[in-house]
């Protein structure tokens, strides 16, 4: 079909299978002649029941049972319950607990973001048909991308015993923490990849970038003097300024019909985006030297409105992760106590943390023997969702009058702007169209 | 140096095959270990290693329990047999992108053990067990040999 036909003709373009076992998602857009009529996210993975299935279990369990909720951003739903908890209980960490959940959380950036950067989201700027092709004419950005990959793999493993599912975390703190000298082998190997992924940076700052701007509100979480990870307000482009305490108050989760994902929308504005586009555009300032001037040579500039410059802000995040892990590697020192004690009552806690796609919000409520009465996470995918679909229904238009599968393959590349967890996948579409 | 890696959960029945290889090659005092069968993760597994062993759980349509086996140094291999793991680098995808970056082993052999079931929590099926120890044997008897 070419662009003639679809300009006369009602068409739907469907991209009918997300088929990972991660995540189970496809796209319908609905064309009236070159008029957008519908789009659709539809999110068919069946509904995983996580906070059903913590009623009745002790809260000190939830980090490792919320650890399961992802295989790419464990350390999100870990570090938020546990953040939740101590909350509510007033748990206190040591400063030296505080910084090494930092550094865990800086593991599972780099190698979440270096993980879409350049296996999953690089390849559509180039053209390419995956990471392997983009690997023949490319070699050493793919060696380069393995080696920082398998550094946010190895802090996360160091620290918490396993990359994948991680065990070590608690309320409280960690069941065990590392000595001093078992951290510093990391610290060369930092050394480099600072350098690295600024150069890298530079690579995709020289990618051609749709003209495309949308006028988001953008939701991210500032503290005082840090890029935010672990804590801090939830600010918004447009005024916001809470505690997470209060996010029900102003965020709603709705359910649509087409998607097993909730929809979440700001109460009486609507859809909002979450994740590193928003992080930068709110916290430039508490980024490090070293990662403001990458944002600089890579052409990434305050405000950014560009969805698709969203790959530059993992970059400059990526660039952020590392210095901040090699921060944290030098000035650390062991804890007295591994964790702090936990006096158990009833109560309950909220807690918002930066998963590497944006915000994960968690409330836990349960009793004076710490067993769970309710709970609810809000992650950061759910809150992109609808935001995804307006993008898909402004961005359409203008490109329309292409191919069928330069229009296919330009919507794909869009949804991956915002790296979406539909239990981690958004990925290898089959597109298939049809004509009514 | 050999290494031997048995990939896939346990936990979803006959996708655990690869593992239950590498348990029973562990067991005889060999090289061999487990692995979730992420393929970004495998090429650093198998890196310095010249003589490797990979053994998955695949699905094409074959009779269950059957074994096949592709030598990747001197043919590209069927991705759309095993099941990806996430996004969607999975041993087929791991052994192409070694393939251009200049990380496949000298020598590689890929088992494919094809599952029939591959549901939570759930054993795995009779004809996978006794294939899990068909190529146990055969893999301890080749290695045996030199």
């Amino acid at each position: 079909m070419d662009a003639a036909d679809i300009r006369k003709k009602n068409t739907t373009i469907k991209v009918a299978y997300m088929a990972r076992v991660e995540g189970e998602a496809s796209l319908l857009i609905k064309l009236k002649g070159d008029r957008v009529q519908d789009v659709k996210l539809k999110i068919f993975e069946p509904p995983r029941l996580f906070e059903a299935l913590l009623h009745g279990r002790h809260v000190t369990e939830a980090p490792d049972i919320t650890a399961r909720i992802c295989g790419i951003c464990p350390i999100a739903y870990q570090m938020t319950s546990v953040h939740a908890i101590e909350r509510a209980l007033g748990i206190k960490i040591h400063p030296m607990v505080r910084l090494l959940r930092r550094l865990l959380y800086a593991g599972e950036w780099i190698e979440s973001h270096v993980l879409h950067i350049y296996m999953l989201h690089a390849p559509d700027f180039l053209g390419y048909r995956d990471f392997v092709e983009l690997a023949k004419d490319h070699p050493q950005q793919a060696t380069e991308a393995l080696r920082l990959k398998k550094l946010g793999n190895r802090i996360m493993s160091l620290l918490g015993g396993r990359e994948i599912h991680p065990v070590s975390v608690t309320v409280g703190g960690f069941y065990k923490t590392p000595s001093r000298a078992d951290l510093q082998p990391l610290v060369e190997e930092l050394k480099w990849a600072i350098d690295t992924a600024c150069a890298k940076a530079e690579f995709l700052g020289r990618f051609e970038f749709p003209d495309f701007e949308q006028a988001y509100e953008f939701v991210a979480l500032s503290h005082p003097s840090e890029y935010p990870l672990n804590e801090g307000r939830l600010v918004s482009s447009r005024g916001l300024n809470i505690d997470a305490g209060e996010y029900e108050d102003h965020f709603v989760e709705q359910h649509v019909k087409h998607s097993n994902a909730l929809h979440s929308v700001v109460r009486g504005r609507g859809s909002y985006q979450v994740g590193p586009l928003a992080r930068f555009n709110l916290n430039f300032s508490k980024l490090p030297d070293v990662a403001r001037q990458v944002a600089e040579r890579c052409g990434l500039r305050v405000p950014c409105l560009n969805p698709f410059k969203s790959i530059l802000a993992r970059a400059v995040e990526t660039v952020f992760a590392l210095e901040e892990a090699l921060r944290v590697v030098q000035i650390y020192e062991p804890p007295p106590a591994p964790k702090a004690a936990v006096e158990m009552r009833e109560a309950t806690g909220h807690a918002i943390t930066e998963a590497p796609r944006g915000i994960n919000y968690n409330r836990y409520s349960f009793d004076e023997n710490g067993s769970i009465l309710s709970v609810r996470i809000v992650p950061p995918t759910s809150q992109n969702q609808k935001r995804i679909e307006e993008d898909l229904r402004e961005y359409v238009p203008a490109i329309v009058s292409q191919p069928i599968e330069e229009i296919t393959r330009r919507c794909e590349q869009a949804v991956r702007n915002y790296d979406p967890c539909i239990s981690c996948a958004t990925h290898f579409l089959k597109v298939k169209m049809e004509q009514e | 140096m050999k290494l031997i890696i048995g990939c896939g959960n346990t936990d979803r029945s006959d996708d655990g095959a690869g593992i239950l290889v590498a348990r029973r090659l562990r067991a005889l005092g060999l090289n061999a270990v487990e692995h979730s069968g992420d393929g970004l993760a495998l090429i650093e597994l198998w890196h310095g290693f010249d003589d490797v062993v990979v053994v998955d759980a695949m699905v094409s349509g074959a009779e269950p329990g059957s074994v096949t086996t592709w030598d990747p140094v001197s043919e590209p291999i069927c991705s759309e047999n095993w099941r990806s793991s996430s996004h969607s680098f999975g041993p087929a995808e791991a052994i192409e992108l070694a393939r251009v970056i200049g990380r496949l082993p000298e020598r590689i052999r890929i088992y494919g053990i094809e599952g029939a079931k591959f549901e939570p929590g759930v054993a795995p099926s009779t004809e996978v067990m006794e294939a899990v120890d068909c190529v146990g044997r055969k893999i301890a008897g080749e290695i045996s040999a030199g």
